[in-house]
């Protein structure tokens, strides 16, 4: 009969937790580290390293919450990221090195393994190499690229979601005197393991190549071109499924037109082949700001017609709720805790917002959206969306600052789902040092099938916290949620604890139970599991 | 027995590295050590050139002497007005690099704080870069964001996160960065609370001061 294995015997024979020893050793040691002194041969050379660890122990108390599909089971886990940076120089070579360990019991190993494809991670996740000099840059191994506004092509972090995408290859691009070109060529290479969900991802190794230029002209305005080139056939079985894509593009960029207007444009077009089966997109983007101070008027619109370029999820398991996976990332014009449409690729609308500002200390705003035209997989119905919100941004005093904002959004189509939410944000100064925080997110929210007579689900979403800080030091926080979309959901408590010690790094508890749902982030969507149990970070930078 | 072997060697040669001293006093040791040994030569060259093998002597020790580099990885990007600015454009300069996000309430919070130390020093050597790191998707609302409030610092885009990964791997928002004169990095700071500006201005003034 096997043992479970204890965390003493993982201390001494297992990487992943020696890299939180590490850890806590650094950042309890009362001294700093790599001082060196090398025998270089003249002083204008430098040398540096930087060093970034960040280990994250987690019990899972209770997952069998109707969201969290992965890992039902009680068990702890031990993250940890190791982020190396050297420079020489103009020269940088850098990787990243993620460890995961599970510690379960041993009768639910094969569970684990089979079904959610859970195992002990080493892997290097990111290797790289810049060089860096006034007209010219280099990049090979891992690197970001973006082009225009991200509708043609994207690929970045957004760590708080776990998306952490590159492109494995080389880049290359020059500037100089108003001229900017690119050219980049890679495989896709994501994180492996998604840390919202703790499953185990394979890198999708999608190949694309880009290249674009942009000049500037009149010392005002830059007009570029780009092109795309994706190739994301895939395996699957005994199936080989042919899909690429070629998108061109041109972007018209004025910033501070009159002194007073940013004006952007962007056009693409892509031809795509899936399975033999050709296929057309545009993509139309406009976004007009006009400042006259204190009135600032944001215009933005979009026209996606049958535009695509999202990668296959390369989640196991339907129901487990993966990593987003796209290699764009277009406007959506929503606003970022509220967009709820994930699916762009035939968007059509535009959005205006006023902003008034009656003085630095008071300032109110109010925004409106109008989405129309994508449809849903299994369905020609066409979507609508309109969305109304206003609020305000008030400082009463220097020490008492109030952001409040109420709206209602509308959605129809294949569903009817209406939102009445509300926001408040409010932080209070209370010593030189100290503060106050309340913040509370409130929807209300009526959901039914658009077919006549069918009922509707009304259920509300709460989510408070109380925080206090103690710059420096401390940060305090309780929190609580409500919810009753589910017949599982209900209250939920936690809290939160945050210590800093000098700038070197943070140690951080939580313990209790956070609602998951839906979260948005820097155009990034996804859906968080729920948590409970007890999670401890250590985060230690040199 | 390979990965115990290869653990024991991981945290031996680290612990090699904790012998050192601590990092702020590393960092002004290894300007005492360069700065002295600048002075000396300086003296040496200037007082008898024929003096040979002692600035010859002097200049070996200004060659074999570094520690661990801060220096500020130089970087170009574009500001509100489409203009490409580079780190080096302000040498000579304490720089705060600020990167922030429109979406991210702390990085809002702190501006205004920031905002008033850019008012203060701008005139006696100090520049402020806030450096926002909103993707493509959302970059649309950061010249109205800075347009509400009046700011009137520097503002530079850095849409692809490719300077916020040298600076700051783990996409801290906010995350400070202040530079010293010679271009090197003395302080970071992850986050706001209140009063973290208080502590940021303390280290603006001994900056300047050097």
């Amino acid at each position: 009969m096997k043992r479970r294995r204890s965390l003493v015997f993982f201390l001494v024979s297992d990487i992943s937790l020696f890299f939180l020893f590490v850890s806590l050793f650094l950042f309890f040691s009362p001294s700093s580290l790599l001082a060196y002194r090398l025998p270089i041969k003249s002083t204008k050379h430098r040398l540096s390293i930087n060093l970034a660890l960040t280990s994250v122990m987690e019990f899972h108390q209770n997952n069998t919450a109707d969201n969290r599909a992965a890992h039902p089971l009680n068990y702890s886990d031990l993250q940890n990221r190791l982020d190396l940076n050297i420079d020489y120089n103009d020269y940088r070579l850098g990787g990243r090195i993620d460890t995961f360990n599970f510690f379960y019991d041993e009768k639910y190993h094969y569970k684990c393994y089979k079904d959610f494809n859970c195992r002990a991670q080493y892997l290097p996740e990111k290797l790289f190499f810049k060089f860096n000099s006034r007209l010219l840059s280099f990049e090979a191994g891992d690197f970001y690229i973006t082009v225009g506004r991200g509708i043609a092509l994207s690929i970045r972090k957004v760590d708080e979601f776990g998306q952490d995408t590159t492109l494995r290859g080389a880049r290359a691009s020059f500037e100089e005197k108003g001229f900017q070109a690119v050219v980049a060529a890679g495989f896709s290479n994501t994180s492996n393991l998604d840390p919202i969900t703790e499953v185990f991802y394979d890198d999708p190794n999608d190949f694309i190549f880009t290249m674009g230029a942009k000049q500037r002209l009149l010392d005002a305005f830059d007009f570029g071109v780009h092109y795309v080139y994706a190739d994301l056939s895939k395996q699957v079985s005994s199936l080989y499924l042919l899909s690429h894509s070629h998108i061109a593009g041109l972007t018209f960029d004025w910033k501070r037109l009159l002194n007073r207007f940013d004006l952007y444009i962007e056009g693409d077009i892509q031809e795509r082949t899936e399975s033999k089966i050709h296929s057309t997109g545009y993509a139309l983007y406009l976004n007009i700001n006009a400042y006259f101070y204190p009135l600032t008027i944001q215009l933005e619109g979009q026209w996606y017609d049958n535009f695509l370029l999202n990668a296959d999820l390369t989640a196991k398991h339907a129901i487990v709720t993966a990593p987003p996976l796209s290699y764009t990332n277009a406007p959506s014009m929503e606003r970022q805790d509220l967009d709820t449409q994930g699916n762009n690729s035939n968007s059509k609308g535009f959005r205006l917002k006023v902003d008034y500002s009656l003085s630095p200390m008071l300032i109110f705003y109010a925004n409106y959206l109008f989405r129309f035209g994508f449809n849903s997989p299994d369905n020609d119905k066409q979507i609508f969306i309109h969305h109304f919100y206003a609020g305000g941004d008030l400082h009463f005093t220097d020490d008492i600052h109030l952001k409040v904002s109420a709206g209602w959004r509308d959605i129809s189509g294949l569903e009817i789902w209406k939102i009445l939410h509300a926001d408040l944000e409010l932080n209070i100064t209370i010593a030189a040092k100290q503060a106050i925080e309340v913040v509370g997110k409130y929807w209300h929210n009526e959901k039914k099938e658009d077919i006549p007579g069918t009922p509707s689900h009304n259920f509300h979403y709460l989510d408070t916290q109380l925080g206090y800080s103690f710059a420096k030091f401390l940060n305090l926080a309780f929190l609580f949620s409500f919810s009753d979309e589910t017949q599982r959901d209900g209250l939920f408590f936690a809290g939160e604890a945050t210590f800093h010690l000098f700038d070197y790094g943070h140690l951080k508890f939580t313990y209790g139970r956070l609602r998951g749902g839906l979260r948005c982030l820097s155009g990034v969507c996804r859906v968080f599991p729920d948590f409970e149990g007890f999670r401890a970070e250590l985060t230690f930078k040199l | 027995m390979f990965k115990a072997s290869f653990n024991f060697l991981f945290v031996f040669t680290l612990l090699l590295f904790l012998t050192a001293c601590p990092k702020t006093q590393q960092v002004k040791n290894a300007h005492h050590v360069v700065a002295k040994t600048a002075e000396k030569a300086s003296k040496t060259a200037s007082a008898k050139q024929s003096s040979s093998s002692s600035s010859k002597k002097s200049e070996k020790s200004e060659k074999w002497k570094l520690v661990k580099g801060e220096k500020a990885t130089d970087f170009t990007l574009k500001d509100l007005r489409g203009r490409s600015r580079s780190l080096s454009d302000d040498k000579g300069k304490v720089i705060l690099l600020s990167f922030w996000a429109t979406w991210c309430s702390p990085c809002l919070k702190e501006m205004p704080h920031l905002q008033e130390l850019y008012n203060r020093y701008k005139d006696k050597g100090f520049q402020l870069l806030a450096i926002n790191t909103d993707s493509g998707s959302s970059v649309a609302q950061v010249g109205p964001t800075i347009s509400r409030y009046n700011y009137t610092f520097t503002v530079l885009l850095d849409t692809e996160g490719r300077i916020a990964n040298i600076f700051n791997p783990k996409g801290f928002n906010p995350f400070t960065v202040l530079i010293d004169k010679k271009g090197y990095i003395r302080v970071t700071h992850t986050g706001y609370n209140a009063g973290d500006e208080k502590n940021l201005e303390k280290h603006i003034l001994a900056l300047l001061k050097e």
